[in-house]
C-alpha cells in the first residue's frame, strides 16, 4: 500500500513538476520508481509529546508520525489520522503550515493534492479542507470552517463539534482509520527535522553528528561549527526617480525588492575510518620482508577522515523595512521649513511582511520580497533593511538579525528639483 | 350412640374450620368489596449525570497495570457498545494518551465531586461539567480536573459520547 502511495507521489512530483526545486525536495527521498532512496532513513513511528492536544492531568497528548529523514536533517512526516485531525484544528500550534511542501491523498488513491508554502498553488485553507475531506469529515468541516480555523476563530470548530450531526465525527474518523484508508494520508516535507513537529529523534541526531572516538585510537580533531553568514540586498526597482506621492498625480510610488540570504551552518568533524590494510609479521624481531611463512598477517589501517554536514537555517519571521535617514529628517524639519512653513514628517518608517523563501540544495536559505507602489510621502534618503530571527539548527541556537541591504531616495519638486 | 373424637381429629377439625372461615372471608372481600387498585408511582427519567460522572472517572483512570484494552473496553461499555461514537472516541484517544501512560508506567485515578448540567440540547444530548480530583497513584500527587462530558440518550439509558475538546467548551461558553 505504502509503495503504491510513493509511486503515486513520484508520478505527481516528477511528471507534474509542481514542487519548487528551491525547497527541500521530494526527489531527495524517493527515486523515479517510488522507492525510498538508499540514503533515506526510515525512523518508523515516532510518538512525540505535544502541547496542542487536549490536556489531561498528569498525561501529555502524544502525536504519532511515521518519519523518514536524511542525514542532512531533511524530514518527511506522515501523521496518523488522529494526529492529523488535531493538527488540522490547530494548524499554527502543530506546525502543520510550517512544512515546506505537502502532499495529500484523499479517497484512497483518487486524487493527489500538492501544496507548498513557496509554491503556493493551494492555499492553507484548501489544504486543511483537503485533510478534512480525506478524513471523511467534509460534511462538518467545510472550507468556511477551515478559513475560520486559520483566522484563529476556534469557536467555529467548537460550533461544528457541538452541532447535532457532528456527534458522530469520532466514529467517522475511527472507521476511516480501521479501514486503513486514512491511516497516513498526508505527507509533510520539512527542510530540517528541528523545524518539524516531530523534532530530531536521537537516532537521527546520532546520524547527523560525528561518532565518538574509540578509546585508544588516533586522536581526531574536535568538530567545529561555522554559522552561515546573513546578508541582505535591497534596491529600488522602479521608477528611476521616485517622486513623493503628494506631488505625483498618478501616485506611482516606489517598487522595491528585498533579498535575504542565510548561509548554511557547517559542521566539520573527523571520524576514525578504515582507509586500507597493511601487512605485518606477528613474530617479534621480524619484518614483513623476512617473516617466516604463516606469520605474515594483515591488519586494518585507521585514519581520521574529515567530513562536513550542512544545515539550513530558515528564519521564523522576516520583515523588510525602509527608514528615512536622520539627515533627511533634520532637513525636512529644518531647511524645508523655509520653503514650506509647518513641514512635518508624514511617514518616515515603513515595514512589510510576506515574501517567499526556502532552502536550496546547498542548504542556503534565500528569501525575496517585492514591494509594489509604496506610497512614499517624505522626501529624502531611505535605508532599506531586512530584520528577522531564526530558530537555529540542530547544532546552533536561534539568532536575530538586522541587515542593511541598500538605499534609495525620494524626490520633492520645488522651483528646482532638490533632494 | 356415642361418638368419640380422638385428639388428632379435634385438631384437624379446628384447622378445617379456620381454612373455611379464611377462604370464605377472602372470597367475600374479593366479591363484595372494591379496593382501590394501587397506581404506580411515576419514575422520573434519569438524566445523564450518572453516565457523565462514570465516563469521566473511567476516562481519567488510566492504569498501566490494567492496560489500554481494559481502559477502552470500559469506555466502550459506557458508550453502549463497539459501534458508537463514544467507543470510537476511546479508541482514538487511546492513541493520544496511552503512549505516555505506558512509557511512564502511570497509574492514575479520578474522583468526581460535582456534576453540573451546562447544556441540554433537548434531543437526547446533554453536556455535563464534571469537577473532581485526579490523582497520580504512584506519587500520591493530586490535581483538580474539570471537564465537559457529552452524553446521549439511547432509549431509557444515557451513553457516553465524548469529552469535549477545548474548542467545543469555548463555543459553548460563547453561546450560553
Amino acid at each position: 500500500m505504502r509503495k503504491a502511495l510513493f509511486v503515486l507521489i513520484l508520478v505527481v512530483v516528477l511528471c507534474v513538476g509542481l514542487v519548487k526545486p528551491a525547497q527541500a525536495d521530494w526527489g531527495d527521498f524517493f527515486d523515479e520508481n517510488g522507492n525510498l532512496r538508499p540514503g533515506v532513513v526510515d525512523l518508523g513511528v515516532q510518538k512525540v509529546p505535544v502541547d496542542w492536544m487536549p490536556d489531561l492531568p498528569f498525561v501529555d497528548g502524544t502525536a504519532t508520525y511515521h518519519m523518514y529523514a536524511l542525514p542532512n536533517g531533511e524530514t518527511v512526516l506522515m501523521p496518523s489520522a488522529t494526529t492529523l485531525f488535531f493538527m488540522a484544528v490547530n494548524p499554527y500550534e502543530s506546525g502543520l503550515l510550517d512544512a515546506s511542501s505537502r502532499l495529500s491523498l484523499m479517497e484512497g488513491d483518487k486524487l493527489v493534492v500538492l501544496g507548498g508554502m513557496a509554491g503556493g498553488h493551494i492555499t492553507p485553507a484548501e489544504f486543511i479542507g483537503t485533510i478534512f475531506r480525506g478524513l471523511g469529515l467534509e460534511k462538518y468541516f467545510t472550507t468556511e470552517i477551515a478559513d475560520a480555523i486559520l483566522k484563529g476563530d476556534k469557536s467555529a470548530i467548537g460550533s461544528v463539534l457541538a452541532g447535532g450531526d457532528a456527534f458522530r465525527i469520532f466514529q467517522i474518523l475511527w472507521n476511516a482509520m480501521k479501514n486503513d484508508k486514512a491511516l497516513y494520508l498526508t505527507f509533510l516535507l520539512y527542510g530540517n527535522c528541528a523545524n518539524s513537529p516531530a523534532g530530531c529523534p536521537p537516532e537521527l541526531v546520532a546520524l547527523m553528528r560525528p561518532t565518538p572516538q574509540v578509546p585508544g585510537s588516533p586522536s581526531c580533531a574536535a568538530p567545529t561549527v561555522t554559522r552561515g553568514a546573513i546578508s541582505a540586498k535591497a534596491a529600488l526597482v522602479a521608477p528611476a526617480k521616485v517622486l513623493v506621492v503628494g506631488q505625483d498625480p498618478e501616485k506611482r510610488g516606489a517598487d522595491l525588492r528585498f533579498e535575504l540570504t542565510i548561509g548554511p551552518t557547517i559542521v566539520t568533524y573527523e571520524e576514525l575510518e578504515q582507509t586500507g590494510t597493511e601487512q605485518y609479521c606477528d613474530l617479534k624481531g621480524y619484518t614483513t620482508r623476512n617473516c617466516p611463512k604463516g606469520h605474515l598477517k594483515e591488519r586494518p589501517i585507521y585514519e581520521c577522515v574529515r567530513h562536513t554536514v550542512s544545515y539550513c537555517e530558515p528564519p521564523t519571521w522576516v520583515m523588510a523595512e525602509a527608514t528615512l535617514r536622520q539627515s533627511s529628517r533634520d532637513w525636512i524639519l529644518g531647511d524645508l521649513q523655509w520653503y514650506y512653513p509647518g513641514a512635518y514628517l508624514h511617514k518616515p518608517d515603513w515595514s512589510w511582511r510576506g515574501g517567499s523563501g526556502g532552502c536550496d540544495g546547498s542548504n542556503t536559505y534565500r528569501w525575496t520580497l517585492n514591494v509594489q507602489k509604496a506610497q512614499i510621502e517624505d522626501p529624502g534618503w531611505y535605508d532599506l533593511k531586512v530584520r528577522g530571527a531564526t530558530a537555529g539548527t540542530p547544532v546552533t541556537t536561534g539568532r536575530s538579525f538586522v541587515e542593511t541591504g541598500g538605499a534609495f531616495d525620494a524626490w520633492l519638486m520645488m522651483t528646482t528639483v532638490i533632494r | 350412640m356415642e361418638i368419640k373424637l380422638s385428639t388428632l381429629g379435634k385438631i384437624l377439625g379446628v384447622l378445617a374450620v379456620i381454612v373455611l372461615v379464611l377462604g370464605g372471608g377472602w372470597w367475600g372481600v374479593r366479591t363484595f368489596l372494591t379496593l382501590p387498585t394501587p397506581t404506580p408511582t411515576p419514575t422520573p427519567i434519569p438524566d445523564g449525570r450518572e453516565t457523565a460522572v462514570a465516563a469521566l472517572t473511567a476516562f481519567l483512570s488510566m492504569d498501566v497495570s490494567e492496560g489500554q484494552d481494559a481502559w477502552v473496553a470500559r469506555l466502550c461499555d459506557l458508550a453502549g457498545g463497539e459501534d458508537t461514537n463514544g467507543c470510537a472516541y476511546a479508541h482514538l484517544m487511546a492513541e493520544v494518551y496511552w503512549p505516555n501512560v505506558l512509557r511512564d508506567k502511570k497509574r492514575l485515578g479520578y474522583e468526581a465531586q460535582e456534576a453540573v448540567l451546562v447544556r441540554d440540547f433537548g434531543d437526547g444530548r446533554q453536556v455535563w461539567k464534571v469537577s473532581g480530583t485526579a490523582k497520580d497513584l504512584n506519587t500520591g500527587e493530586t490535581k483538580p480536573g474539570e471537564f465537559h462530558v457529552a452524553v446521549v440518550r439511547e432509549g431509557d439509558a444515557w451513553r457516553f459520547d465524548h469529552v469535549l475538546l477545548p474548542q467545543e467548551v469555548e463555543a459553548l461558553e460563547a453561546n450560553p
